[in-house]
C-alpha cells in the first residue's frame, strides 16, 4: 500500500473527527408558547432557542402564513441569549384560506442568521383578503444571511447530528470492505491460491470490526434520538443478524482442520454470505415500519439531513474510514501470511 | 451425462428415499421430534393466542427442518460419496437433494399443522391460502439449508455448525414467511400476499442460483 494512502486516511479522519466535533450547531427554535392564537388578538409569544446570541444581537421575529405573506412582531423583549418574548398583533383579516392555518416561526438576526420552525402556531382565521398591509410578501423583507460555518439545527436530532460522520461512515466502509471481503473469495474459487483466500479472511474480519462499531455508533445515537440504545427496531435487528452471519464464517474456518479444503469451503460460504446480507439490510427493512432514516417510508440523507456544511466533513469522512479500512485489512495480511510462513518454516 | 436428466434426479430421489426407509429411525425420529414439540406447546399454553400460535408453529417446523436436512449429506461420506462423484453430476445431486428436502419439509409442515391444529386450535382462516404460504416456505427454506448442509458437514459437529450457519440466513425467510401467515389468519388489516411472495420468491431464486454456482466445488471436497 503506497504510503501517500495511509497519510491520506489518517488525514481525513483526523479531519472528520476535528471539523465533526468542534465546528458548532446554527441556531434553532427549541419551543414555542402558546400555540394557538385568533386572528384580531394580541398575543405575546415565550421563544426559546437553541444556540443564539439575542443578547449581543437584537433578533427580528416573524410570521409566515400562507401565500408567502409575513407577520412582523411589534416589539421583541430579549430575555436571555437563548429566550426571547416577542408581542404580536394579528389584524382580524388574513392573507390565504379561512380556518385554521399553519404558521412558520422565522427568527433572524446579523449575528445568527435565520432560525425557522414550520408549523409553530396554529391561526384560527375567519376573513381572508388577496392582500392584508400588515402581512407583507416575503420578498419585501431583507433577511440577513449567518455567513458562519455550521452544522444545521434539527429538533430531537441536536447535537447528535455529529454521529452522521461516524455511524454511516463506518456503515459505507463495512458494506465495502465486505464486498471486496466477497471478490477476493470468487477470485480464489476462480483462480485458486491460499493468497486470496487470506485477503478475504482479513477483509471480513476488519468488516465484522466497523459493522461492531458502526452498530455500537448507532446504540449511542439511539439512546438520544429514539429513547433506548436497542427499541428492536427492524433495522438494528436485521444489522445484528448480518454480523451473526460473519461471526458464523469464522466458526466455520475454525472447524475445518485441511487448509486447502477449509479456504474453499470458507470462499463457498462467504460468497453465499454476502447474497444475504443484501436482503436483511437493504430489503426487508424497506417493507417494515422502522425508525432507521432510508426506510419504512422515512427519508435518509435529504437535503434537510445533510445540508452542503455537512457535506464537506460527511464524504471526507467516508473516504477516510474506507481507506482505514482497506489499510487495517492489508496490515492483517501480512500479519496471517507471515504467521503462515513461520508455521511452515517451523515444521520443516 | 447419457442418461435422460429428469430420469436421473428421480433415481437419485428414489435411492434417499429407500435408504431413508431402510433405517426408519431417522425419519421417525424428525417426526417424533416434532409431535413432542407441539404437545410441549400444547402443554406449556392452556390457551393459546393466534400470534402466539403462528409464531409457535413456524419455531417448530424450523427446528424439525435443521434436524431433517443435516442428515441429507451426511449420509453420504467416504466411499460412498466417492461413488456418487463419479457416477453423476453435481447439479443432479444438489436438485434431488432439494427436491427431496422440500417433499420432507412440506411433510413435516403439513404433521405440525395437523397437530397443532387437533391440540390446540385452528387458527388460519384462509386455509387454502395457508397451504400456498407453507409449499412456498417449504421450497424457500429447502433451497437454503440443502447448501448449508452441505458445507456444514465439512466441519467437525456438523449439526452445530448447521445451525450456527443456518439460523441468520433463514432468518429473511422465516421473517417473510410469519408475515405471510399472519395474513391468513385475519392478524393483518390490509393483506399483502403479493409483494410478499415475490420478496420470498426473489430470496429463493438469488439463493438456488447461487447453490447451484457454488455446490460444484463443495462437492469435489
Amino acid at each position: 500500500m503506497k504510503t501517500w494512502v495511509k497519510i491520506l486516511a489518517v488525514s481525513l479522519i483526523v479531519y472528520s473527527f476535528i471539523a465533526g466535533l468542534l465546528v458548532p450547531l446554527g441556531p434553532g427554535i427549541k419551543k414555542v408558547s402558546p400555540i394557538k392564537v385568533v386572528a384580531g388578538n394580541q398575543q405575546i409569544l415565550d421563544i426559546w432557542t437553541y444556540n443564539t446570541h439575542y443578547s449581543s444581537s437584537k433578533p427580528t421575529v416573524f410570521l409566515k402564513g400562507e401565500h408567502d405573506h409575513l407577520l412582523k412582531a411589534t416589539s421583541v423583549e430579549v430575555v436571555g441569549d437563548q429566550k426571547i418574548k416577542a408581542l404580536f398583533n394579528f389584524p382580524k383579516i388574513t392573507p390565504g384560506t379561512p380556518g385554521i392555518q399553519d404558521l412558520t416561526l422565522v427568527i433572524n438576526n446579523q449575528k445568527d442568521g435565520n432560525s425557522i420552525l414550520p408549523g409553530a402556531l396554529f391561526l384560527s382565521t375567519d376573513e381572508v383578503s388577496a392582500s392584508v398591509p400588515q402581512w407583507i410578501p416575503l420578498d419585501q423583507i431583507k433577511l440577513e444571511k449567518a455567513t458562519f460555518f455550521k452544522f444545521p439545527y434539527r429538533k430531537i436530532l441536536e447535537e447528535t447530528i455529529r454521529n452522521i460522520y461516524f455511524h454511516v461512515s463506518l456503515w459505507f466502509a463495512m458494506i465495502l470492505l465486505f464486498l471486496l471481503s466477497m471478490i477476493r473469495s470468487i477470485q480464489h474459487l476462480r483462480v485458486g491460491g491460499i493468497r486470496f483466500d487470506q485477503q478475504a479472511r482479513s477483509y471480513a474480519e476488519v468488516g465484522i470490526l466497523f459493522g461492531m462499531m458502526g452498530l455500537v455508533t448507532g446504540m449511542l445515537w439511539a439512546t438520544y434520538t429514539w429513547g433506548a440504545p436497542w427499541s428492536f427496531d427492524i433495522k438494528q435487528n436485521m444489522s445484528a443478524v448480518a454480523l451473526l452471519i460473519y461471526l458464523a464464517y469464522f466458526v466455520l474456518r475454525s472447524s475445518i482442520d485441511d487448509n486447502d479444503k477449509k479456504s474453499r469451503i470458507a470462499a463457498a460460504y462467504n460468497i453465499f454470505a454476502f447474497v444475504a446480507l443484501i436482503p436483511l439490510l437493504f430489503v426487508i427493512p424497506r417493507l417494515v415500519d422502522s425508525l432507521h432514516p432510508g426506510n419504512g417510508g422515512n427519508p435518509a440523507l435529504g437535503s434537510d439531513d445533510l445540508d452542503n456544511t455537512m457535506r464537506m466533513v460527511f464524504y471526507p469522512a467516508v473516504v477516510g474510514w474506507m481507506l482505514m479500512g482497506l489499510w487495517m485489512a492489508n496490515l492483517l495480511y501480512r500479519y496471517h501470511r507471515v504467521n503462515e510462513l513461520f508455521l511452515e518454516k517451523a515444521n520443516t | 451425462m447419457s442418461d435422460f436428466t429428469l430420469n436421473q434426479v428421480l433415481r437419485y430421489i428414489q435411492k434417499d428415499w429407500s435408504i431413508d426407509w431402510k433405517n426408519k429411525f431417522s425419519l421417525g425420529g424428525i417426526i417424533l421430534y416434532i409431535i413432542t414439540a407441539t404437545f410441549i406447546v400444547f402443554l406449556s399454553f392452556s390457551n393459546i393466542e393466534a400470534e402466539a400460535w403462528n409464531s409457535l408453529f413456524w419455531i417448530i417446523l424450523l427446528f424439525g427442518i435443521l434436524n431433517g436436512v443435516v442428515k441429507s449429506f451426511l449420509q453420504e461420506s467416504g466411499r460412498r460419496k466417492l461413488y456418487y462423484f463419479q457416477l453423476v453430476d453435481p447439479y443432479i445431486v444438489l436438485v434431488s437433494k432439494v427436491i427431496y428436502n422440500f417433499l420432507l419439509t412440506l411433510l413435516m409442515a403439513l404433521i405440525t399443522f395437523a397437530l397443532l391444529s387437533i391440540f390446540t386450535a385452528n387458527m388460519v382462516d384462509e386455509v387454502g391460502m395457508f397451504l400456498g404460504v407453507i409449499i412456498a416456505g417449504s421450497l424457500a427454506l429447502s433451497i437454503a439449508l440443502t447448501f448449508i448442509s452441505a458445507i456444514s458437514v465439512q466441519g467437525q459437529q456438523s449439526a452445530t455448525l448447521m445451525a450456527i450457519l443456518g439460523l441468520p440466513v433463514v432468518i429473511p425467510i422465516v421473517l417473510t414467511l410469519v408475515k405471510l401467515s399472519r395474513n391468513t389468519m385475519g392478524l393483518v388489516m390490509e393483506p399483502t400476499y403479493k409483494t410478499d411472495f415475490l420478496i420470498l420468491g426473489a430470496i429463493s431464486l438469488i439463493l438456488l442460483g447461487l447453490s447451484l454456482w457454488l455446490f460444484p466445488i463443495i462437492w469435489k471436497e
